[in-house]
């Protein structure tokens, strides 16, 4: 019989290939060079959104933990990974410093509404939140058990001849997102779940690598969404 | 999904549209077979629209000299 978090793995995995076709894309595009600051850019868009959102899915969470016990473990688990995603002086402060490297004109970069398309990753996420269960926010953070892979990361950089900082949010989430995924599979399969819960934590799962996989294949056909430093 | 063949037309789904291929183990098959119409339509939707990205239709293969895992996520 299979886990609750073996399930969702077994889900997720359908999806797996298609959400690897856009970084393969990137790596084998002529344009690499071009294309990987603002490839990197719509990843720390969503980076730089998601502690608000964990605090959101938090919030919502102890509200129903009395007498919700999958909220109540949400909570409890939230709250020890909240600061582990922090990554910065301020929320994704460390992307931000990758992209500056790679010319990224980030003060222009977070001073734009966010691109349609990432908007949806996350307003999708805060309205199962407060429609539907914060567990939701479980599905969101699978992704990290698709983390990136050093070997791949490399070959990226030797690819684009980009400096080495460009990529050091990559490296360390190709390392740290191994224990970080290993602790959800852990949680998910300790928290009380129900179906229902299930089926909403795999359909968030789902739906954000599509959405995901969206945005990254506009960047590689597009360039969208980066603010060049020399951008306007 | 409420039948026997509804369930059986979702693998077939998948694996018509190349998401699925080979045997599928009894544990996986009982989870794909769980799986709602809209995520069924999101994964053939998705795969139709890499395959066209990608030039490629049918099985995503991986390319030749690429590592196995190309996600570049920071998040």
């Amino acid at each position: 019989m299979a886990t609750p978090s073996e399930r969702l793995r077994i889900t997720t995995d359908l999806m797996s290939r298609a959400f690897e076709t856009p970084g393969r894309l990137l790596l084998e595009s002529s344009r690499a060079r071009e294309l990987y600051p603002s490839y990197l850019a719509a990843g720390t868009c969503v980076a730089l959104e998601m502690i608000p959102l964990m605090e959101a899915a938090l919030e919502r969470a102890r509200a129903l933990a009395s007498d919700d016990p999958v909220a109540a473990g949400l909570a409890a688990y939230l709250e020890r990974h909240i600061p582990e995603e922090i990554h910065g002086d301020e929320p994704g402060g460390d992307s931000l410093e990758d992209l500056e490297v790679l010319g990224v004109d980030t003060a222009a970069l977070r001073s734009r509404p966010l691109p349609p398309k990432i908007a949806a990753v996350i307003g999708m996420q805060y309205f199962w939140i407060h429609q539907c269960h914060p567990a939701a926010i479980l599905g969101f953070l699978e992704l990290e058990a698709y983390h990136p892979h050093a070997p791949a990361v490399e070959q990226l950089i030797a690819t684009t001849g980009l400096p080495r900082d460009g990529f050091r949010q990559l490296l360390l989430h190709s390392e740290l997102d191994v224990e970080h995924a290993d602790e959800l599979h852990r949680v998910l399969d300790s928290l009380p779940l129900e179906p229902h819960h299930e089926q909403l934590i795999a359909s968030s799962a789902l739906q954000t690598m599509a959405l995901m996989i969206d945005v990254w294949l506009d960047v590689i056909s597009n360039g969208a969404p980066a603010a060049s430093s020399d951008d306007g | 999904m409420s039948d026997g063949s509804d369930k059986q037309n979702v693998v077939d789904v998948l694996r018509d549209a190349g998401i699925i291929y080979g045997d599928l183990p009894d544990e996986h098959r009982a989870v794909v077979e769980r799986l709602s119409p809209t995520d069924v339509d999101l994964l053939v939707r998705v795969k139709k629209e890499l395959d066209a990205a990608d030039g490629q239709p049918g099985e995503t293969v991986q390319g030749e000299g690429m590592p196995p895992f190309t996600t570049f996520m920071v998040f």
